[in-house]
């Protein structure tokens, strides 16, 4: 059990320490932007693919959370699923401006191929194929943007118990694919 | 968080394939973007912004604005645009002078024509249109309040246009009677005229208070202890009329001087009740509606012994 499955993420104190002071203290914003910058990036390049297109939802969304925290709107707790919800909602408005046709369900589009392309064991990668539009989507956030639980809740829009809850289901669901998928092969 | 065992190897082998994927996109921003985004969001907000951003497929406007901090509530808004130009012209700029115009044409929009300094700190006038209602009931003030009552007649039967008519007690009602056409003979109501634009208010300057009254001269009254005063009324009214004079007077030159109304608007008055014999200094001010304004020359008599 080695590889972590978390990367490193700010200190919750300090994180709150930071908000607190973000409206008002530019270094404390900056601090907070130096950090969530690459992720919310990644977030939205992995979704809309075009780099400047993904300038753009970024720009967008610490442009509302500039705003947010000068009129202390910004959540104490809970700053990365805020973030990551306005961006989930910058690209779905990229989306519509630019009139492609997406499914409803964001994830659901080039990051879960992308993802799916990216697993190495064959069945799991079919396996993936088979699963509905919800299950890949609490998949790709939970594993491929690697968002915490609060954080995959807040895009998804639902409480943390129930994205646990469709997570572990949607494990369950790879899992007998994959099964289901090594039995055929066999 | 708790997996099923069976699932934990599953979910493992995700988050390397997850993690993998993530490095082999090349996810790091721009660091030119990266530092001018930087740059951008974290210079401190103007003063005053307002935006407008036509919405797509609409003839509306969507006015954004920001506020500095110091006037800055939480929540407060969305409140009408028209209040928050009211309040940050109040509170900033006590004058504050917006126009909107909105394009038609191939692409709806809209632009802020002119935002101007404060003039004359009289009158808040704008012309906006207005976003979508809102619940707030009536903070903006309907379009021509203002703070000073102006002299504009209410639109009404214009005098009209000597054409030789005679007054009549009741004109008869013709086709044109109230259309403010150019007086023709033979009149061809134009039903679709294109319509006289509004005019945008013009700014009356706020009255002041009345400048010094002039030529001030006292001499000594008709009675003992009485000295004698006239001046002249000052060039300028301040834009209000008169309402009194001060005389200010003072037992030593140059004050300190004790002030107290005439009363009148008579530009003469008899002081009385004065040592007889002792000399007196006066300066007078003109006092209209706004105050009293700055006092006339100084001038010295000593009461009829």
């Amino acid at each position: 059990m080695g590889a972590p499955i978390t990367t490193s993420r700010l200190d919750p104190s300090l994180e709150r320490a930071l908000l607190e002071r973000a409206g008002s203290d530019v270094t404390a914003f900056g601090e907070l932007y130096d950090h969530y910058l690459p992720r919310v990036y990644g977030f939205a390049l992995r979704r809309v693919q075009e780099p400047s297109v993904a300038q753009d939802v970024t720009a967008t969304t610490f442009q509302r959370a500039i705003e947010a925290a000068r009129s202390s709107e910004l959540p104490n707790d809970g700053f990365g699923g805020w973030l990551y919800r306005v961006a989930a909602n910058a690209v779905a408005d990229q989306m519509r401006n630019g009139q492609r046709l997406v499914s409803l369900a964001m994830t659901d589009g080039p990051a879960a191929d992308a993802f799916a392309a990216a697993i190495d064991r064959d069945e799991l990668r079919s396996a993936m194929a088979h699963l509905s539009g919800q299950q890949r989507e609490v998949l790709v956030l939970g594993f491929y943007d690697d968002l915490n639980a609060d954080e995959a809740a807040a895009v998804i829009g639902c409480s943390r118990d129930v994205f646990v809850a469709r997570l572990q289901g949607a494990l369950g669901a790879l899992r007998d694919g994959a099964q289901g998928d090594v039995t055929d092969a066999a | 968080m708790p997996l099923d065992p069976h699932d934990y190897n599953i979910a493992l082998h995700l988050a390397e394939a997850g993690a993998r994927a993530r490095s082999a996109g090349s996810a790091v921003p721009d660091s030119a973007f990266a530092a001018g985004l930087r740059d951008r969001l974290l210079s401190p907000p103007p003063d005053l912004t307002l935006g407008l951003k036509p919405r797509s497929r609409e003839r509306r406007i969507r006015a954004a604005w920001s506020l500095p901090s110091v006037f800055r509530v939480p929540r407060l808004l969305p409140i009408a645009v028209a209040a928050v130009l009211l309040f940050a012209g109040a509170v900033a700029a006590r004058e504050l002078y917006v126009a909107i115009s909105e394009h038609r044409g191939p692409t709806p929009g809209a632009s802020v024509l002119a935002v101007l300094p404060p003039q004359s700190a009289s009158e808040l006038a704008f012309a906006t249109t207005s976003s979508e209602p809102t619940g707030e009931p009536s903070l903006a003030p309907a379009p021509g309040n203002t703070f000073e009552p102006t002299d504009n007649p209410t639109p009404g039967p214009r005098p009209g246009p000597t054409n030789g008519a005679t007054p009549k007690p009741t004109p008869k009602p013709t086709p044109v009677a109230t259309s403010l056409a150019t007086p023709m003979p033979t009149p061809v109501p134009t039903p679709l005229a294109t319509p006289v634009p509004t005019p945008v208010p013009t700014p009356t300057p706020a009255p002041t208070v009345p400048d010094a009254p002039t030529g001030l001269s006292a001499q000594p009254g008709s009675s003992s202890g009485e000295i004698f005063l006239n001046w002249s009324a000052p060039s300028s009214d301040g834009g209000d009329a008169i309402t009194d004079y001060d005389v200010c007077q003072a037992d030593q030159q140059g004050g300190p001087y004790t002030c107290s109304p005439t009363g009148s608007t008579a530009t003469a008055t008899t002081i009385s009740g004065l040592a007889p014999g002792s000399q007196y200094w006066y300066r007078i001010e003109a006092v209209n509606g706004v105050g009293a304004g700055p006092r006339s020359n100084e001038d010295t008599a000593a009461a009829t012994p």
